[in-house]
């Protein structure tokens, strides 16, 4: 049966164990069908081990939904919002799994490790705008070597590098809340920063 | 830490193009199912949802979650999602012991509902000297319980002179008796202009874990944060001087903010 996001949410906390029970499994097969669906996507994942791994972010899936209902802002559909929980927790599931993290610089034992060093890549174009970014990209560059804080540059780095909020939170030991906000906090600093230097939006 | 120039260039462009309150990466995750359902229905995003637009522009793991998650619901709704050769039963009375698994936060159980005992008896009628509890709205638009406290009169101690130019220590107490809280914060000067903050919690409760954070007195900027460890205590290194407070994140809706670290 097809059930818009009401009747989702009606049947999921419906005082009628056997509609809530149906309700209950429906979702579960969605959820888990969604899970194998990323996880073939993802090519760091062994095809044999799929169905195991959908079934583990299916069930804490179904856990984080089950917590979450009365959170669910019904501002997209409800299937939406739950392929999003059980995608967010197949990733998080494979970033715990993986055998070996990259190697990180200490924050603490060298500051300078965490310095951002701009790595070139060639590409042709006008060389007049091509010399206005180089300004921009050095600008960028001293901002965030001198005006950041440590773990304000280390946050902003990490991110941009494509790590992600809890595994960044792990290395530099606070709480994913606080990654968040340091991480706004840079950007905030980085963009005042630019600006104080002439920097605006018309800068392309 | 090395980064391609063209991924700091649209890093640079996408902040100076951001709105003054652009949204941060958790706000934007809680919108990315609407957003995928606008990108699905044709709409314009950039117009519907012009923050996320802008947020996504400048943030590439945003970008790429954003982009997983309209890949796998195109799929969904185009009935296109695998079939698996075998389906797991999953019940109600498989996913609810799971769900109602106990957060960490709650072995910190104990403390938290003194805390809060206490911010409501403040709010409600009593006025402690040093000490205020109010709904202090952070910047993500949520609303979170903060206890004020103001340090005891700070103790300055000044080091045996080693040098021609004297090191210092200062010393912040706070004390709130009623939820059994004693917070030293000792600012050493490790060499001129640069200091170290330590923090000593003496409670009769374990806090390791739990999160502190380092912000600017004047606009509540969010300058470094760590964890208390497991003797109770923490740190933070090479601060310049300034007007500091030190906040203890006991949830994520709960914290005690401890003013007045001026160096």
């Amino acid at each position: 049966m097809e059930r818009d996001c009401c009747q989702w949410l009606a049947d999921l906390q419906s005082d009628v164990p056997s509609v809530q029970e149906t309700a209950w499994k429906d979702l579960s097969g969605i959820v888990f069908r969604v899970a194998c669906a990323y996880l073939h996507r993802r090519s760091d994942v062994n095809q044999c081990e799929i169905e195991q791994l959908a079934e583990d972010v299916a069930q804490e899936a179904l856990a984080d939904i089950f917590n979450g209902l009365d959170r669910f802002g019904r501002n997209s559909k409800f299937t939406t919002w739950a392929y999003s929980i059980a995608v967010n927790n197949a990733r998080e599931l494979l970033r715990k799994g993986r055998a070996s993290e990259p190697c990180w610089p200490s924050l603490d034992d060298d500051e300078t490790a965490t310095r951002l060093e701009i790595i070139p890549d060639p590409q042709a174009c006008d060389p007049e705008l091509q010399a206005e970014e180089e300004e921009l990209v050095r600008t960028v560059q001293e901002v965030i070597n001198t005006r950041l804080t440590e773990r304000q540059r280390a946050v902003l780095l990490l991110y941009q590098a494509g790590h992600t909020l809890p595994e960044i939170a792990t290395r530099v030991r606070t709480t994913r809340n606080n990654v968040d906000q340091l991480l706004y906090a840079a950007r905030r600093r980085l963009k005042k920063e630019l600006r104080d230097r002439g920097y605006d939006v018309s800068h392309k | 830490m090395k980064q391609k120039r063209s991924e700091i260039l649209r890093m640079a462009r996408g902040i100076l193009a951001a709105p003054d309150d652009a949204l941060a990466c958790r706000q934007v995750s809680a919108q990315l199912p609407a957003a995928v359902d606008a990108r699905i229905a044709g709409e314009d995003m950039a117009q519907h949802l012009p923050d996320l637009a802008a947020h996504l522009e400048l943030c590439a793991p945003c970008r790429r979650q954003f982009e997983e998650l309209l890949e796998i619901t195109q799929v969904a709704e185009a009935g296109n999602l695998p079939e698996p050769e075998r389906f797991p039963q999953f019940s109600l009375q498989q996913v609810r012991p799971h769900a109602e698994k106990a957060p960490a936060s709650l072995e910190h159980g104990r403390f938290l509902l003194r805390l809060r005992q206490y911010s409501e008896a403040l709010q409600a009628h009593a006025v402690e000297p040093g000490v205020e509890a109010l709904r202090k709205v952070i910047r993500e638009g949520t609303s979170t319980l903060a206890l004020l406290v103001i340090p005891a009169r700070p103790a300055f101690q000044p080091m045996p002179v080693r040098s021609s130019l004297p090191l210092q220590t200062r010393q912040f107490a706070y004390h709130i008796e009623p939820i059994d809280l004693q917070v030293t914060l000792k600012v050493r000067e490790f060499e001129r202009h640069r200091f170290t903050v330590r923090g000593l919690i003496e409670s009769d409760h374990a806090f390791d874990g739990l999160g502190v954070s380092l912000l600017s007195s004047e606009d509540d900027e969010l300058l470094d944060c760590t964890r208390v460890d497991d003797t109770n205590t923490f740190s933070f290194h090479s601060l310049g001087p300034g007007h500091y407070s030190v906040r203890l994140d006991i949830t994520t809706e709960e914290a005690v903010y401890f003013t007045g670290v001026d160096i």
